[in-house]
């Protein structure tokens, strides 16, 4: 994934770039918006990073041009906790917001959820018994109560759901969680799934998720 | 700002109303005093020459007084003679009264002038001057044709009413008419000006510095207009730099702590030994701690002047929370906090920028003092006109005595000190939700949880 950074402070260029890096995203920088324009003219990227308070061109308009003319995603980095900021934020395009000071975390959180919100434009929403999953709001709804289930139990969820009846191999599972390069003990996935056994049964769901053995596990309706 | 309109009318109908009154109470003193007595002898006069020019007459008795009153009553004149044998004779004009008092026939019986036009106790208004009444006459005696008589006479109304008061009567209906239709006009005129410096008011709380005056006189109200336009653009002048220094202050202040906080929490990373580490964590701690702060005060100061103006404007305050607890997601993955809530469509009139504030301190309070695997729940109900939003944690909670404390300013729980609280997010709730008269109410027990309760009313506030 390239990710590029718009900011005309260093020190939060830098930042944001050694957190990227280690996260292991490619990262391409640039001072302002006409550097990130002649930028993107040689460079594809999958996300912008972009700051709003800029001396030449704003964060704004650098927004309008990247989303409607490049189709690219950006979050846009604010030091104004304020709604009009917000809106002028959406209106030009932008797919979410950063109000600084803002922890590394939380920027890392938010361009992962970005990313994967633009891999999957289909089939959104997932119903199975009384439980809505909704995946471009990463909600689950179960008796008109909406719980948010971390990432990766969500991610789970849903390919069970997806597979209703149908056991899901472990590998499968680890693959779609946590990518083909995993190399964690197997032992996570099952910690994994008995959380979300758990939180099925204390919010009420009319499913369970059964273990069959050495293959996986399946989701199914209570009888 | 029609009710100045009438008042200015009002006012001058009783000023004229008033002075008609107290006209009216001079004219009769001075009439009462001096004109009654000098009208009566200026009537006695003429009686006496009209009697003493018939005893003169060198004519024959026996064609008698009668034409000779008849013509002196064509001058004007209501004339009536008595008699001693009790003989009585009128001329001109009949009177609408014919009696007489015992004092009339002392001009027969003692030669005694009758002053009947001054004397009447009974008359203390002008208006008797113009009585029709044989009472209200003077009376001479005379002797004619060696018999007594008694000449009664007084000037006749229609004498008293040339046509010279009449043309005086128009002249004052016409002077009321002007003078009052003038009040009307000036008073409009005045009143307009008042009524735009009303408008510009209205449009400077509503933070327009723009609105135009175009007033243009030379009165006090030309000045008014002046000065409150100078007013304008320096409070222009003053919002302008009000909002660039909080600008500057979010800006300016966020973008170096924000360098301070993900440097130290750089460092963090690296391999560091635990007093360095400590050190390193008090840093990150403490710029948070100044960041919010300056947030904070910011809001307050505004807050506390003390009509905030707020900008109400129909909110989906069920989409404000969702969206505060995305903003807080990657917080409660890292503490391994679950969120649920229950949040219908629940649109109310507030002012979005503040309530916005509410959700953020409540949330960021309930996953800051959560426990590791804890759980959180938000829920609106809507309930006969109100809106009840409940925030609760499964967090380390409060003894009653900080419970009840917690909306002071300044107040931390021990916890909170930890926790690099500025004592501050509670006391803005509080102040925000009461600016909406709303109410927030505190239910916590020790280690296992506190609740933060929030009722609003949805009935349609005024802007005012």
């Amino acid at each position: 994934m390239r990710v590029l950074v718009v900011d005309d402070d260093i020190n939060i260029q830098r930042l944001v770039t050694i957190h990227l890096t280690r996260e292991g995203y490619q990262v391409f920088k640039a001072d302002d918006a006409e550097e990130a324009l002649s930028l993107l003219e040689k460079q594809n990227v999958d996300l912008a990073i972009v700051d709003v308070m800029m001396p030449g061109m704003n964060g704004f308009d650098l927004t309008k041009i990247l989303t409607r003319d490049w189709e690219i995603p950006v979050i846009l980095l604010t030091a104004k906790d304020q709604l009009s900021d917000k809106e002028i934020g959406f209106l030009s395009g932008s797919e979410d917001y950063i109000v600084k000071p803002f922890e590394v975390k939380e920027l890392l959180f938010r361009v992962a959820v970005v990313l994967r919100r633009m891999q999957r434009v289909y089939d959104s929403v997932i119903q199975a018994g009384n439980m809505k999953i909704d995946r471009s709001s990463f909600e689950v709804e179960i008796n008109q109560e909406t719980i948010l289930f971390p990432l990766k139990e969500f991610e789970l969820l849903t390919i069970l759901a997806s597979r209703l009846n149908k056991t899901t191999p472990r590998s499968l599972l680890i693959e779609q969680a946590w990518g083909a390069d995993y190399e964690g003990s197997e032992q996570t996935l099952n910690t994994h799934i008995n959380r979300i056994r758990e939180r099925l049964r204390k919010h009420g769901a009319s499913l369970e998720i059964l273990t069959t053995r050495g293959i996986g596990y399946r989701l199914e309706e209570l009888k | 700002m029609k009710t100045l309109y009438r008042k200015f009318i009002n006012a001058t109908l009783l000023i004229l109303g008033i002075s008609i009154v107290i006209a009216f109470i001079l004219a009769n003193w001075v009439y009462m005093t001096s004109t009654k007595q000098k009208i009566d002898q200026q009537n006695v006069k003429i009686a006496r020459e009209v009697a003493s020019s018939l005893e003169h007459r060198h004519t024959t008795p026996h064609l008698g007084f009668k034409e000779y009153f008849e013509s002196v009553s064509k001058l004007g004149y209501q004339i009536y003679v008595l008699s001693e044998s009790g003989e009585e004779f009128f001329f001109g004009e009949p009177f609408s009264d014919k009696n007489l008092p015992a004092e009339a026939m002392k001009v027969i019986e003692e030669n005694k002038i009758y002053h009947g036009m001054d004397d009447s106790p009974s008359r203390w208004l002008m208006m008797s001057h113009f009585a029709n009444q044989l009472e209200n006459t003077v009376g001479v005696p005379f002797i004619f044709d060696q018999e007594k008589y008694g000449l009664y006479l007084r000037p006749n109304n229609k004498m008293l009413f040339s046509d010279v008061h009449v043309i005086f009567a128009w002249f004052f209906v016409a002077v009321s008419i002007v003078s009052i239709s003038g009040v009307i006009w000036l008073s409009k005129r005045l009143i307009q000006p008042i009524t735009k410096l009303t408008e510009a008011t209205r449009e400077i709380t509503r933070e327009n510095f723009n609105y135009p005056l175009n007033i243009q006189r030379d009165d006090e109200i030309g000045q008014l207009a002046e000065s409150f336009s100078t007013m304008q653009v320096q409070l222009q002048h003053n919002d302008e730099s009000r909002k660039s220094f909080i600008n500057n202050v979010s800006h300016d202040f966020q973008s170096p702590l924000m360098n301070i906080q993900g440097y130290a929490e750089l460092l963090k990373t690296q391999e560091l030994d635990e007093e360095h580490l400590e050190y390193v964590q008090i840093i990150d701690q403490e710029s948070k701690r100044l960041s919010n702060l300056t947030k904070q005060l910011l809001l307050l100061t505004s807050l506390d002047q003390k009509s905030y103006p707020m900008k109400l404007g129909t909110t989906r305050i069920d989409t404000q929370i969702k969206e505060t607890v995305r903003r807080h997601q990657w917080r409660l993955e890292e503490k391994e906090i679950e969120i649920s809530y229950h949040l219908p469509p629940s649109p109310i009139l507030v002012d979005p920028e503040l309530i916005m504030t509410v959700w953020d301190n409540l949330l960021t309070n309930a996953i800051k003092y959560n426990q590791p695997g804890g759980s959180i729940f938000i829920r609106i109900a809507q309930n006969e006109g109100c809106l009840i939003i409940t925030f609760a944690d499964t967090g380390i909670g409060m003894t009653e005595e900080q419970a009840s404390k917690i909306f002071e300013r300044f107040y931390r729980v021990d916890a909170a000190r930890k926790k690099g609280g500025t004592g501050l997010g509670l006391s803005i709730v509080k102040q925000i939700i009461e600016l909406h008269n709303g109410s927030i109410k505190v239910e916590s027990e020790i280690q296992s949880g506190t609740t933060f309760t929030i009722t609003l009313t949805v009935e349609k506030q005024t802007e005012e």
